[in-house]
C-alpha cells in the first residue's frame, strides 16, 4: 500500500479510479466534472456511452468483465487527499498467468485475430495524451514494462479534465507511439503492447470491432498528414 | 476574418461551409466521426480530426471532443452548420468560455428563440403577427382543451424545444386531443428531452414562407428575400423556390419588414430565419425563428448573389455588413430539390446503402451542393440528405423545365438505395405545383394518390 498526500487536482476524476473494473474511459460519463454534470445536451445527456448496445462493434471487453477487487481508491477530504495502491505484480519475470483473470474469462464471442500479435491501447476521445502523472515525474509505462489489463498507462486531458488511460491486455509494452504531452484523436493507438504469450490470456482480450484494430485507429488515408 | 475556422458537421453542408472558407483563404478543419472517416469534406479540409464513433451524440454532438479538436488545431471560430449543435445555447457558451468564437447568434439570443413558446411571446410583443394560442407551455391537457376550444379546430400541438419540423401534430377532432397530447409529449421528450408543448391554431391550405436575415454585431441588418418551402411532406421540406410565387408585393414587403424588426427586437446577430405561415388569403402568421443556416439558403444565393456562408464568417468576425438593403436585389427564380436516400413507396423510408453509380447533373445554372460520390456509403446514422439540385432561371416556368432536365440527369444507384428522385419528378410535373399554387398539404394529397404502404424494416447498413 502507498498512502500519501497527493494534490488534490492530482491527474484523474475520482469516478476514473473508482470505477477500476469499468475502466475505459468510454465507460465514465466523461463529463464528470462539475461542468459537465448540467445535461449540456438533452441526446448527449440522455446516453453518455458512446457504445450503446446498438453498436456492437464497438464493444470492448471491459464491458462484460466480471467484478475485480479495487486497485486503487482516494479518498479526499477538504483540501487532502489519500490515495490507497494496491500493489502490482512484480514488474517483471513470468507473470501469474492465472487461467480466470477476471478480466480475460468472461469475453464470450472471439473476433478474428489481429494483424500481428501486437495489441493498441487507443485513445477513447479527442485530448492530449501525458505519459506521467504530472510533469518530471517517472511515466506509467515504458518501453519493455510489463503491464497487467486494467493497469494504468497514461492520462489524456480532454478540456482540463484528466482521465485515465489503462490497458485492456496484459503484456509487455514494445512501443509508446505519442510523444508526452501531444494532442491525439479518437482511437488514435498510443501504446502498443506484445500480449502475454501464455494459452488463452492474449487471445481472449481481442479488442471487439475493427474500428479498434491497428491501422484504423489513425484514419488511415483520410488523415491529413 | 480568421485564419482556422472548424466545421462542426457533416455531409452536404460541412463541405459547403469548408468551400467559402477556402475562398476567402481560411483554413479549415474537419470533424469526423468514424462512419465518415472517407467523406468529402475529409478530403477537402486542410486538416481533419477524428473525433468519435458512428452515433451523433459521440460525435457531433460531442462538445468536450470538439473542443479539443479546435484546440489542437488552433481553430478561432467553429461553424456550426444545421442541425447538431447548430441551436445549442449551451455550446455556444462553452466555444465562448475557451475563447471559440461560435458562428451563430449569441447564447442567451438562442436560448430565448430556441424556446418556442417564449419566442413566440417575445415576437408577438415586438408586433408579430402569431397564430392564436397558447401562452407559454401547457400545463396539461385540460388545458389544451380549453385553449383549442377556445381558438377553434384544427389546432396543431409543438414541443417548445422544437424545430425542424418535428414534434408536433395536427388535431382536427376535440376528442383526439388528449391522445395526442401524450402522444407529442412522449416524442418531444425522447427527440428533444424536453416534453413541454404549447398549441396554436393550425392553418389549412397554408403556405410555409420564410424570411432569411443577416445580422451585423453593429446593428446593421438586411433581409435576403423570402423562400417558399410549402412543398412538405410531413413538415420535411423536399422543394424550396424563391421568390414565393404569387405572393403580393405588399405581403412580401411586411413580412421581411417584420422580420427585420423581430430580428432587432431580440438583438440577433448573424444568419436567421422567420418561419412564416401564409393563409390562402395572404395574412401571415409567424411559427418559429431558426438560428443557423439553413438547408434550402442556396435558393436565397442563388437569386440573391449573396453567400450566405461568407457573411456569417464576417458577421461572427466582426465586420459590418458590406452591403445594405438597397444593394439586395433579387433577380430570377431559383429551386432547389432535396434528393433523400428515401424510399417514396415506403413511407419514404430512409434507404442506407453503397452507391455504386452516383452521377450528377450539370450544365448551365445547376449547382449541386453534396458529400456524395460513387462508393459512398450511406449509413443508418444520419439523415438521409444525398444531394441538394439547385437551378436557376429568369423566371419560374424555366427554372422548373430546368429543375426537371437536371433531375432527369441525375443517377444514383446502390443495392438497396432508393431515392425520391422520381418522386421530385412528379411534384415538378404537378399541375397545381407549376401553377404556383400548392400549399403544404400538396405532397400529402400525392403520396395518398400512390396507396402509401408502411415502411418496412431497415436493410442491414452495408460496411
Amino acid at each position: 500500500m502507498t498512502p500519501h498526500n497527493g494534490t488534490p487536482e492530482h491527474h484523474g476524476t475520482p469516478e476514473a479510479r473508482e470505477a477500476h473494473a469499468d475502466d475505459h474511459l468510454n465507460h465514465h460519463s466523461g463529463y464528470a466534472d462539475e461542468r459537465w454534470v448540467k445535461p449540456l445536451n438533452p441526446a448527449h445527456a440522455a446516453q453518455p456511452h458512446p457504445q450503446s448496445p446498438a453498436q456492437p462493434a464497438d464493444e470492448s471487453p471491459q464491458a462484460r468483465t466480471a467484478p475485480v477487487p479495487p486497485r486503487w481508491i482516494r479518498l479526499r477530504c477538504g483540501d487532502t487527499s489519500v490515495e490507497i495502491e494496491w500493489p502490482e505484480p512484480p514488474a517483471t519475470g513470468p507473470a501469474p498467468v492465472a487461467s480466470g483473470t477476471p478480466a480475460a474469462a468472461p469475453r464470450v464471442e472471439q473476433s478474428v485475430a489481429p494483424e500481428g500479435t501486437r495489441r493498441f491501447v487507443c485513445a477513447p476521445m479527442v485530448g492530449t495524451f501525458y505519459h506521467a502523472p504530472e510533469v518530471g515525474a517517472k511515466p506509467f509505462v515504458s518501453v519493455g514494462d510489463t503491464v497487467r489489463s486494467g493497469q494504468t498507462v497514461g492520462i489524456l486531458e480532454i478540456m482540463k479534465m484528466m482521465n485515465t488511460i489503462t490497458a485492456d491486455v496484459s503484456g509487455q509494452v514494445v512501443e509508446v507511439l505519442v510523444p508526452d504531452a501531444q494532442p491525439v484523436e479518437y482511437q488514435e493507438p498510443l501504446i502498443a503492447i506484445e500480449p502475454r504469450a501464455a494459452g488463452r490470456d492474449a487471445s481472449a482480450e481481442q479488442d471487439g470491432g475493427p474500428d479498434e484494430r491497428p491501422g484504423t485507429g489513425r484514419g488511415g488515408p483520410h488523415t491529413r498528414q | 476574418m480568421f485564419s482556422t475556422v472548424l466545421i462542426a458537421n457533416r455531409g452536404e453542408i460541412a463541405l459547403r461551409v469548408a468551400r467559402s472558407c477556402r475562398e476567402l483563404g481560411i483554413r479549415t478543419v474537419a470533424v469526423y466521426s468514424t462512419a465518415d472517416r472517407d467523406s468529402a469534406v475529409v478530403r477537402f479540409a486542410d486538416e481533419a480530426v477524428h473525433i468519435g464513433p458512428p452515433p451523433a451524440r459521440s460525435s457531433y454532438l460531442n462538445m468536450p471532443a470538439i473542443i479539443e479538436a479546435a484546440r489542437r488545431t488552433g481553430a478561432q471560430a467553429i461553424h456550426p452548420g444545421y442541425g447538431f449543435l447548430s441551436e445549442d445555447p449551451d455550446f455556444a457558451e462553452i466555444c465562448e468560455a475557451h475563447g471559440i468564437t461560435f458562428i451563430g447568434p449569441p447564447p442567451h439570443v438562442m436560448q430565448r428563440l430556441g424556446d418556442k413558446s417564449e419566442a413566440r411571446a417575445v415576437m408577438a410583443a415586438a408586433g408579430l403577427p402569431v397564430l392564436p394560442g397558447s401562452e407559454g407551455a401547457l400545463a396539461s391537457p385540460v388545458e389544451a382543451a380549453e385553449i383549442a376550444a377556445r381558438i377553434g379546430y384544427p389546432v396543431i400541438l409543438k414541443a417548445v424545444a422544437g424545430g425542424g419540423g418535428r414534434g408536433m401534430s395536427v388535431v382536427r377532432d376535440p376528442d383526439e386531443l388528449a391522445w395526442a397530447y401524450q402522444d407529442t409529449r412522449a416524442r418531444a421528450r425522447a427527440v428533444f428531452g424536453d416534453e413541454r408543448l404549447y398549441l396554436e391554431r393550425y392553418i389549412d391550405d397554408a403556405r410555409h414562407v420564410e424570411v432569411q436575415v443577416l445580422c451585423d454585431r453593429h446593428g446593421g441588418a438586411v433581409h435576403l428575400g423570402e423562400r417558399d418551402c410549402s412543398a412538405q411532406r410531413r413538415h420535411q421540406k423536399l422543394v424550396e423556390e424563391s421568390p414565393a410565387p404569387h405572393l403580393p408585393t405588399e405581403v412580401r414587403d411586411a413580412m421581411c419588414a417584420a422580420a427585420l424588426r423581430g430580428a432587432s427586437a431580440v438583438g440577433y446577430v448573424g444568419a436567421g430565419t422567420f418561419e412564416f405561415v401564409v393563409t390562402p388569403e395572404h395574412r401571415f402568421h409567424l411559427l418559429e425563428i431558426n438560428c443557423r443556416i439553413q438547408v434550402e439558403h442556396p435558393v436565397t444565393e442563388m437569386v440573391t448573389g449573396v453567400d450566405i456562408v461568407r457573411e456569417q464568417l464576417a458577421i461572427a468576425a466582426g465586420a459590418p455588413l458590406a452591403f445594405g438593403q438597397d444593394d439586395v436585389v433579387p433577380r430570377g427564380v431559383a429551386i432547389e430539390c432535396r434528393i433523400n436516400a428515401e424510399d417514396p413507396e415506403r413511407g419514404f423510408a430512409p434507404t442506407p446503402g453503397r452507391l455504386t453509380e452516383f452521377v450528377p447533373p450539370g450544365g448551365p445554372w445547376v449547382r449541386i451542393d453534396t458529400h456524395a460520390h460513387e462508393g459512398w456509403t450511406v449509413g443508418p446514422d444520419y439523415d438521409s440528405l444525398l444531394a441538394k439540385a439547385i437551378v436557376w432561371a429568369p423566371d419560374r416556368d424555366q427554372a422548373i423545365a430546368r429543375a426537371e432536365r437536371a433531375l432527369s440527369e441525375f443517377r444514383v444507384a446502390g443495392g438497396g438505395v432508393h431515392t425520391t428522385l422520381g418522386f421530385l419528378r412528379r411534384l415538378l410535373a404537378d399541375p397545381v405545383f407549376r401553377a404556383g399554387k400548392h400549399s403544404t398539404g400538396l405532397v400529402d394529397t400525392m403520396t395518398s394518390d400512390s396507396a402509401e404502404v408502411a415502411p418496412l424494416a431497415l436493410p442491414e447498413p452495408v460496411s
